[in-house]
C-alpha cells in the first residue's frame, strides 16, 4: 500500500508537467480512458446528456476562455499549451487573464526565446505578456494587448466565499487541443497532506486544461485547474481562487517586465525557507525556525512579498524523527506531509538481509521541465550478513553510493562537487560523502546529497542518504547537519 | 683471408652471398654491384643504378665500397652518404632500397650462444591457473544471491580471451620473425593481468585504509600503464627488430590513453577527474585513518559551495548562446 502511494505521487509530478505539455505528447495519451472521455465531451456526443446548467454555463461563458499557447520564436510553433480565462477588460488598456505558472514557465525563464499567443473561441489570435507569477501556487497573470476594433471581452467574476464540500462545480478548458469543453464535478474540500492549499475536484481534468477556471453554478470562479492524479479516477486539483485574487491585486499596476528569473528565484527561496522552517521548527522547538526566517531573502523592491505563511493547510507538520529499522535507530521524517515506505527482502532472493526505509517530504515546487525545488527525502538501507562469508558481504555494493552521484553538470545544474571522510557518529564510524550542486539559473539554490555508510562492522552495514533538492545554502547546511547528528 | 659480400633483408636474413674472388698480389679484387645482369651481385631494385657500386679489396686486407656516380648513392648507417666507404665492420650499406653487408673471414665472430629453449608451457599454465583462480574469487564474491553466477562459462570465457590475446601476438610473431612463442605470450598476458588486479586492489586498500583520494584517482592511468608495459613485452618478443620504432608508437598511444579522458573531463566539467569520493569498502580492521568529529566534517560543505558558485559564475560569463533545451519539447 505505501508503494502504491509513492507511484501516485510520481505520476502526479509527471502529470504536473504534462498538463502544459506539447501537443504531440498529449496526442499520444488520447487512448487513455480519461482522454477518451474528453474526446466524447468535445464532440458533444456525451452520454448521459449534460445537465441543463452545464449546457447553459458553457454557452454563456465559453467566450471568456482562451487557449494559452507558448510559442518558440525561432520555430514559430507551440512548445507548451494550456488554458486561461479573462478576469478584467479595461478596453483601451487591454485585458487581464489568469492561467497557471507551469503553462508559461518556459517563457518566464527564457523570455527572449518564447512568446505567448492567446486563442479565444473566436478565430482571432491575441498577443499577451506575462505580468505576474506565483510559483508557489502555480498561477500567472497575462495582459492582453487591446485589439483595435474588436468588442470588449466579457469577464469572469471571482467568488468571495469558499465552496462547501459536495457543491457542484464545473471546470472549463481546452484539453489536448481538442476544443473547449466543460467538465462537471464535485468540490471535495481541501487536499490533505499538501504543503500549500489545494482544492480537490472530483471531475475530469486533462492535459491542456491547466489554467482554465473552475466555476460554481452561478458562473463565479472558485478555483484554477492545476493538476490531476493519474493514480486515481477523477481526482483533480484546483488552486483556490483567493490566491489568484491576491496575485491580481498586485498585477493591475505592474509595469511590463521581461526578466522573471529573479522573481521566480525569490519565490523559490521563500518556499524552501518555509519547508526548512517546518523541519527545523519541529526539531529544535522553534529556535532554528527563527533563524531560517532571518536568512537573507532578496525582497522585490516595492512589491509585496508572496508569503506562504498564510497559505498553509492547517495542521500540516513535518520534522526529523527517529525510527527503528531492523533494530537500529535511524533518522527519518515525521508529520502529515511526509510519506515513508519500507522495503523488506520479499521478492528478492538474497543470501543476506536487506531492509530499506525511505521517507520523503511532498513539498516540491515545479520550476520548469523536470526541475523541481524544495523537496527532501531520506533513505536508509541496512545490510546484515546472513549466510555469506565476510569477504562476500564486504564486496556487496552499497546502495546509494557512487552511482547516485551524477557528477556532470547540465544547463540547469552545475557539476556536482563532493567530499567524503570518515566521521565518528554517536555509536558508529561512517564514511560520509557530501555532494553539492547549484541551480544555474537561480541565486542561492542548491541540491545537497549526504550519504553516510557505516564502516565499522564487517557483518552489518547501514547506508543512510539525505537528498535535499532546491534549498538555500544555509538551510541545506542546517538540515544536513541535523541529519548527520542524528546518525547513531 | 677471404671476403664476402652479402645481400641482406631488412630483418637481417641473408638473401645472397657472393665471395670476392682472389686476385694476384698487386691487383685489387673487384666485385661489381648493380641492376644490370653483367654484375657479380645483381640487385633487382628499381632504385639502384645499372652499375651502382664496386667493392675493391686490396692485398693489404683493406676493402672499400665505391659509388659509381649514382643518383641514390651509398648510404651507411642513417644518413652517411659518401662516394667511397672504407669497410671496417659488418655495418650494412644501403644502395637504393637494398641493404648489403661486407664481411671478412678474418673478423672475429660472436661466441656461440647457448640454447635457451626453456620450456614455457609450465609457467604459462601456472599463470593461467592464477588468473582463473582470481577470476573465480571475484565471481564468488558476487555470489550473494540464491542463484549462483555461471562459473564455468565465465572462467572458460576468460581463459579463451587470454589465449586469443596471446594467439594474436603469436601469429604476429610468426609472420614477422618466423616464431610464434605462444606460451611466452601467454605468460606475459597472465602476468599483465595479475599485475593490474594486484595494483588496483592495493590502491583500493590504500585509499580505504588511509582515507586518501589519490589512489582511487590514479586507477585509470595505472591500468593504461600496466597494459602498455604488457604490450611492450609482447611486441619485444614478437618483433624485436622493429621494437625501436614500435616503442615510439606505444608510448604515444599510452600517453593519449591517459591524457584524453583527463582533457575531456576538463573540457566538460573544468576539472581533471570526476573521482571525488572513495567508494571502497574493505574490512573495518584495515582502516587506519582516524574518523573526523561530526562538527568538523559539517564545515566541508562551505568549501564545496565555493567551488559550485565558481562553476555557476563561469556559466554566467559564458552566457547561454546555445540552442533550446530539449526538455522544452517533452
Amino acid at each position: 500500500m505505501p508503494r502504491a502511494l509513492f507511484v501516485c505521487l510520481v505520476v502526479f509530478c509527471m502529470n504536473f508537467h504534462l498538463a502544459g505539455a506539447q501537443q504531440s505528447k498529449a496526442q499520444g495519451d488520447v487512448h487513455s480512458p480519461a482522454a477518451n472521455a474528453a474526446v466524447a465531451k468535445a464532440a458533444q456526443v456525451a452520454l448521459p446528456a449534460p445537465s441543463a446548467s452545464a449546457r447553459d454555463l458553457f454557452s454563456r461563458y465559453k467566450d471568456r476562455l482562451v487557449q494559452v499557447r507558448v510559442l518558440l520564436n525561432s520555430a514559430n510553433e507551440q512548445s507548451s499549451l494550456g488554458s486561461g480565462f479573462v478576469v478584467r477588460d479595461d478596453g483601451p488598456r487591454g485585458a487581464w487573464l489568469l492561467t497557471n505558472y507551469h503553462v508559461v514557465s518556459s517563457l518566464a525563464i527564457d523570455p527572449e526565446k518564447f512568446r505567448i499567443e492567446l486563442r479565444p473561441t473566436s478565430e482571432r489570435t491575441v498577443k499577451a505578456n506575462l505580468v505576474a507569477v506565483d510559483v508557489i501556487h502555480d498561477l500567472a497573470v497575462l495582459h492582453a494587448e487591446p485589439a483595435p476594433g474588436s468588442s470588449p471581452w466579457p469577464v469572469f467574476a471571482l467568488r468571495d466565499g469558499a465552496p462547501v464540500q459536495g457543491e457542484r462545480i464545473f471546470s472549463l478548458g481546452n484539453p489536448l487541443e481538442l476544443g473547449f469543453l466543460i467538465s462537471e464535478g464535485i468540490y471535495n474540500g481541501l487536499v490533505e497532506s499538501r504543503i500549500y492549499e489545494q482544492m480537490l475536484f472530483s471531475g475530469a481534468l486533462n492535459a491542456g486544461m491547466s489554467g482554465g477556471p473552475a466555476i460554481d453554478e452561478g458562473g463565479r470562479v472558485v478555483g484554477v485547474n492545476v493538476a490531476t492524479s493519474r493514480g486515481g479516477e477523477l481526482l483533480s486539483f484546483l488552486v483556490p481562487v483567493r490566491y489568484a485574487r491576491d496575485l491580481l491585486e498586485r498585477s493591475w499596476q505592474a509595469p511590463p517586465r521581461k526578466e522573471w528569473r529573479t522573481e521566480i528565484g525569490r519565490q523559490l527561496l521563500v518556499h524552501q525557507n518555509f519547508v526548512a522552517g517546518k523541519l527545523l521548527d519541529v526539531a529544535d522547538g522553534g529556535t532554528a525556525a527563527a533563524g531560517a526566517e532571518n536568512a537573507p531573502v532578496p525582497k522585490k523592491p516595492g512589491g509585496a512579498a508572496i508569503g506562504p505563511a498564510s497559505a498553509v493547510v492547517a495542521g500540516v507538520k513535518a520534522g526529523f524523527a527517529s525510527q527503528t529499522l531492523a533494530g537500529r535507530s535511524v533518522p527519518t521524517l515525521d508529520g502529515s506531509l511526509t510519506k515513508c515506505w519500507a522495503g523488506g527482502r520479499d521478492g528478492e532472493r538474497l543470501r543476506y538481509q536487506r531492509d530499506s526505509l525511505n521517507c520523503s517530504l511532498r513539498s516540491e515546487l515545479f520550476v520548469r521541465g523536470n526541475l523541481y525545488t524544495g523537496s527532501l527525502s531520506v533513505q536508509h538501507v541496512l545490510l546484515r550478513n546472513d549466510k555469506l562469508a565476510t569477504p562476500q558481504f564486504l564486496a556487496i555494493e552499497s546502495f546509494g553510493r557512487g552511482a547516485s552521484f551524477f557528477l556532470g553538470g547540465n544547463r540547469e545544474m552545475t557539476p556536482n562537487e563532493c567530499r567524503d571522510d570518515y566521521v565518528r557518529g554517536a555509536a558508529h564510524v561512517y564514511r560520509i560523502a557530501i555532494c553539492l550542486t547549484a541551480f544555474r539559473k537561480f541565486e542561492d539554490i542548491y541540491n545537497f546529497t549526504v550519504s553516510a555508510t557505516q564502516m565499522d562492522d564487517a557483518h552489518e552495514r547501514l547506508t543512510s542518504t539525505l537528498y535535499l533538492n532546491g534549498f538555500s545554502f544555509d538551510n541545506g547546511q542546517r538540515l544536513s547537519r541535523m541529519f548527520m547528528e542524528r546518525l547513531q | 683471408m677471404s671476403w664476402f659480400i652479402e645481400h641482406i633483408h631488412r630483418d637481417g636474413t641473408v638473401l645472397a652471398r657472393v665471395p670476392v674472388p682472389a686476385a694476384p698480389a698487386p691487383e685489387l679484387a673487384v666485385v661489381h654491384i648493380g641492376r644490370a645482369l653483367d654484375n657479380d651481385l645483381v640487385l633487382d631494385d628499381p632504385h639502384c643504378a645499372a652499375h651502382h657500386a664496386q667493392l675493391e679489396v686490396g692485398a693489404d686486407g683493406t676493402a672499400r665500397l665505391i659509388d659509381l656516380g649514382t643518383r641514390n648513392g651509398i648510404v651507411a648507417g642513417r644518413n652517411r652518404r659518401a662516394a667511397m666507404h672504407e669497410i671496417s665492420s659488418d655495418e650494412p650499406y644501403r644502395l637504393g632500397q637494398t641493404l648489403i653487408r661486407v664481411r671478412s673471414s678474418a673478423w672475429s665472430l660472436a661466441p656461440e650462444r647457448e640454447l635457451s629453449q626453456r620450456a614455457m608451457w609450465p609457467l604459462a599454465l601456472l599463470g593461467l591457473v592464477l588468473v582463473l583462480g582470481y577470476g573465480a574469487w571475484e565471481l564468488w564474491l558476487g555470489d550473494v544471491q540464491e542463484k549462483s553466477p555461471q562459473y564455468l562459462y565465465a572462467l572458460s570465457g576468460m581463459a579463451a580471451l587470454l589465449c586469443l590475446w596471446s594467439t594474436m601476438y603469436a601469429v604476429f610473431g610468426r609472420l614477422v620473425s618466423g616464431v610464434d612463442r605462444f606460451f611466452s605470450h601467454l605468460v606475459i598476458a597472465c602476468s599483465g593481468y595479475l599485475a593490474a588486479t594486484l595494483l588496483l586492489n592495493l590502491l583500493d586498500v590504500l585509499a580505504f585504509s588511509m582515507s586518501w583520494l589519490w589512489p582511487v584517482r590514479i586507477t585509470q592511468p595505472v591500468i593504461v600503464i600496466v597494459t602498455a608495459l604488457t604490450v611492450r613485452q609482447h611486441l619485444r618478443l614478437a618483433d624485436p627488430r622493429h621494437w625501436r620504432t614500435l616503442r615510439v608508437g606505444l608510448v604515444i598511444v599510452a600517453v593519449f590513453a591517459i591524457a584524453i579522458p583527463i582533457a575531456q573531463q576538463w573540457v566538460s566539467n573544468k576539472r581533471l577527474t570526476d573521482v571525488q569520493t572513495i567508494n571502497v569498502i574493505e574490512h573495518p580492521a584495515l582502516r587506519l585513518a582516524r574518523p573526523t568529529p561530526m562538527q568538523d566534517f559539517s564545515a566541508t560543505a562551505a568549501a564545496l559551495k565555493a567551488k559550485v558558485d565558481k562553476a555557476r559564475k563561469h556559466e554566467d560569463d559564458d552566457s547561454d548562446g546555445a540552442g533550446i533545451d530539449s526538455d522544452d519539447f517533452e
